[in-house]
């Protein structure tokens, strides 16, 4: 085994045993232990498991789309500078000088064409090549070898319609195959505009004492908990005037955990069709998109979704406050974990660049008021997530089961509905969340060596769909012109 | 949204300086007692509350507040809304309430670009509880707030609050700063 | 950054990122004008005629790249003197 090859950690017999028996539990009593929800073994095997072979959201292009625009973004511990170079091309290079560790950017943003370390000033230009160390006369006789010291770029880098994912396991499938069908869904959300989103300013960050998982699973596919959760915003008209709104959607998940769910207005409560969008953009949508995702987004309102592991969606149709009609708005969020029990949440706004200024003012309002950290609907859901984590640490709490079983026996797949994945006709359903689980535990299992030498077949720059180049550099001998 | 620097020589020296103070220590009290719909009836109907974005940047950058995007911006009818959550049966993230209060200190007043408004610049330490969570949520910050004199004392117009974070500590503003 | 007004003065541009700041003034020569470029960190300035400027915009980014082969200047600046001959000549 040679230095760059190492076996993943093994898992503890205890972890193990959970992982199976969850695995056999989930698909035959729709049931799932309370293991997973604040373990620190669960957390430290997931970082390299999940977090360690999955594609995880970075960034949005517009957040960087000029050349030499960066912003630093995490996958689990490790940070990377996620940057636009000279060239235009999209790359992640990790925070970290090759000299001697030293974090490269301490400013989360910026522009720059070259990155200067404050150690001891290596420089590297931002396609991450090694251009220049102080003294390098002096101190390495003019000898030292630049092109082997370049910044480490992270294995794999790829866009889907503007989202930026990077993936630390260089054997991975592609980001087009690893989004698989989740695309068709994503594309209804993320590709309406011909000029596509920007995101607005920069994320909100906060620290959530909850699992990160919590975040997924609701998001995912829990519709049910709106009744209770979100009541008072039914109270006060935020929320369609019936408590069961978000019973009214069909619910459908992908293969590799990811999905959606996607509701209409309640019977007898008319809403606009493709949620009061502004017209230019409900005409570019047409054309863009194929029919039956139109017909999909025509009648519904509130659409919420996952990508696995971490990407949540939220596109609502909802009332800022009591005295204001509905609007629009796209949330991304991520549920970046910081430990078993605590995350941090990174919550976008999203807009098509193309749309009316008025449209983009009622969706900022309306997104801040309902979601994000002061949101009215947000609040609730970071005060229960963190209930169920606390409660969730105790040994005999961790030997418990929840239950999962909603929609079984009653509910069947869908067999009109006209996009892909597995669908069931009612939003009231927890198949996501158990795809979502199911697919995270057999992760957990899968016992592989990792390596971090370039896959033999090396990913091509523009594998997915991106709108914009992107490049991984597995090697660091490679010479890099930005 | 205006934040100023203010320098000794042009504040206002009289007792509108202790009237405000006293003035914004019994808005932190109705605050920390859960008073919201009497702290709403001290808000003036042109509202503007603002909590900035900020973020992490070089000393030579021109700001670290964000252009565009806020953690908080709220009128009047917005405020109305979150204290009408707090009075439903279902507002989970403040029911149970927390246990909050808020330490104002640092009061600066100039007087303001109309007769009967003054500019107040304030620092606040807020610390939270919640449940037997033995832990607690501090925010420190800064506050900059335009009152307005009305005729049984003021009414806030304004109020920016610039946080001392950029990944915020507390895991949502249930709260009014 | 942005555009720094002193009283009597030409404004200065200053261009600044979290590796480095600079400093931008024009400034009339004898019979012309030129682009003052300062490096207030390092304590470097030039002066720019609009010929060197005009062959800036045409250079790849790869020139700067090797401009910054020395990150804090020339390495001259930085050459090690020995304590040892120091001492001697003392």
């Amino acid at each position: 085994m040679s230095v760059t090859e190492e076996h993943q950690s093994q898992l503890s017999d205890k972890l193990r045993h959970n992982l199976e028996k969850g695995l056999h539990d989930v698909q035959a009593r729709w049931t799932v232990p309370t293991a997973f929800l604040n373990d620190p073994e669960v957390h430290d095997v997931e970082r390299e498991r999940v977090f360690g072979r999955s594609w995880v959201y970075l960034a949005h292009e517009s957040e960087i789309a000029k050349p030499g625009d960066y912003v630093v973004r995490y996958i689990a511990e490790d940070q990377f500078i996620v940057t636009r170079g000279e060239d235009g091309n999209v790359r992640a290079h990790l925070n970290s000088c090759r000299h001697r560790g030293m974090q490269i950017c301490r400013a989360e943003m910026g522009n720059t064409s070259h990155f200067r370390c404050p150690y001891h000033g290596w420089t590297y230009n931002n396609g991450g090549k090694l251009v220049g160390v102080p003294a390098g006369k002096e101190g390495y006789d003019n000898k030292l070898e630049k092109a082997d010291w370049n910044l480490r770029s992270i294995p794999q880098l790829d866009t889907y319609k503007g989202m930026i994912f990077g993936c630390l396991d260089p054997h991975a499938e592609s980001l087009s195959d690893y989004l698989g069908d989740f695309k068709f869904y994503l594309d209804i959300v993320m590709d309406r505009s011909d000029a596509g989103m920007e995101v607005v300013g920069a994320p909100q960050r906060w620290i959530v004492d909850a699992n990160w998982k919590l975040g997924s699973d609701n998001f995912v596919g829990d519709a049910y908990h709106t009744m209770m959760t979100h009541r008072s915003m039914v109270e006060l008209g935020m929320a369609p005037p019936d408590p069961m709104f978000a019973l009214y959607g069909e619910h459908v998940h992908t293969e590799h955990g990811h999905g959606i769910g996607i509701i209409g207005p309640p019977p007898g409560i008319p809403l606009p069709e493709f949620m009061g969008m502004p017209d230019n953009i409900i005409d570019e949508m047409k054309a863009r998109l194929k029919p039956e995702q139109v017909e999909i987004f025509r009648p519904n309102n509130f659409i919420h979704g996952n990508v696995f592991p971490n990407l949540s969606i939220g596109n609502f149709m909802i009332s800022k406050d009591h005295v204001s009609a509905p609007t629009a708005f796209l949330t991304l969020r991520l549920w970046h974990p910081l430990g078993p029990g605590k995350m941090e949440v990174y919550s976008f706004f999203l807009v098509e660049k193309d749309a009316p200024d008025w449209f983009k003012e009622e969706g900022y309002k309306t997104y801040l008021h309902t979601f994000g950290i002061s949101g009215a609907f947000e609040q609730d859901d970071a005060e229960n997530w963190r209930s169920i984590t606390r409660v969730l640490a105790g040994q005999f709490a961790r030997k418990g089961d929840l239950n999962y079983q909603m929609g079984r026996g009653a509910l069947t797949p869908d067999p009109d509905w006209p996009g892909p994945g597995v669908a069931y006709p009612m939003d009231y359903a927890e198949a996501n969340q158990r795809n979502f689980l199911e697919y995270w535990m057999e992760l957990m299992l899968e016992d592989r060596p990792v390596s971090d030498k370039p896959s033999e077949a090396h990913r091509s720059p523009n594998g997915a769909q991106g709108n914009g180049k992107v490049e991984a550099l597995a090697g660091t001998k490679e010479t890099v012109e930005a | 949204m205006t934040i100023e620097a203010q320098t000794p020589q042009t504040q206002v020296v009289d007792t509108a300086v202790r009237e405000i103070t006293e003035w914004l220590f019994a808005e932190a009290a109705l605050l920390d007692a859960g008073k919201y719909r009497e702290w709403l009836d001290l808000m003036a109907q042109d509202l503007h509350y603002v909590v900035p974005l900020r973020v992490t940047r070089e000393r030579e950058a021109e700001t670290d507040i964000i252009e565009g995007m806020t953690l908080m911006d709220d009128d009047w009818d917005t405020m109305e809304m979150r204290v009408l959550r707090l009075e439903t049966e279902y507002a989970w993230a403040e029911d149970p309430p927390s246990r909050s209060r808020h330490f104002v200190t640092n009061v600066r007043v100039v007087g303001g670009d109309k007769d009967d408004e003054f500019k107040v610049a304030s620092n606040l330490l807020l610390y939270r509880t919640r449940g037997d969570v033995p832990t607690y949520d501090i925010l420190s910050g800064e506050r900059h707030d335009v009152l307005r004199r009305v005729d049984d004392g003021f009414h806030m117009v304004q109020r920016v609050v610039v946080l001392d974070q950029t990944t915020i500590m507390t895991h949502n503003f249930a709260l009014i700063m | 950054m942005g555009i720094i007004y002193k009283a009597g003065e030409d404004p200065i541009i200053q261009i600044a990122n979290e590796f480095t700041v600079v400093q931008l003034a024009y400034i009339r020569t004898g019979n012309g004008e030129r682009l003052v470029v300062t490096s207030p960190k390092l304590g470097f300035e030039t002066q720019l005629d609009p010929l060197q400027l005009e062959c800036l915009t045409w250079q790849p980014s790869a020139t700067f790249s090797r401009l910054l082969e020395t990150p804090y200047g020339p390495g001259s600046e930085m050459r090690a003197k020995p304590l040892s001959i120091l001492m001697r000549k003392e």
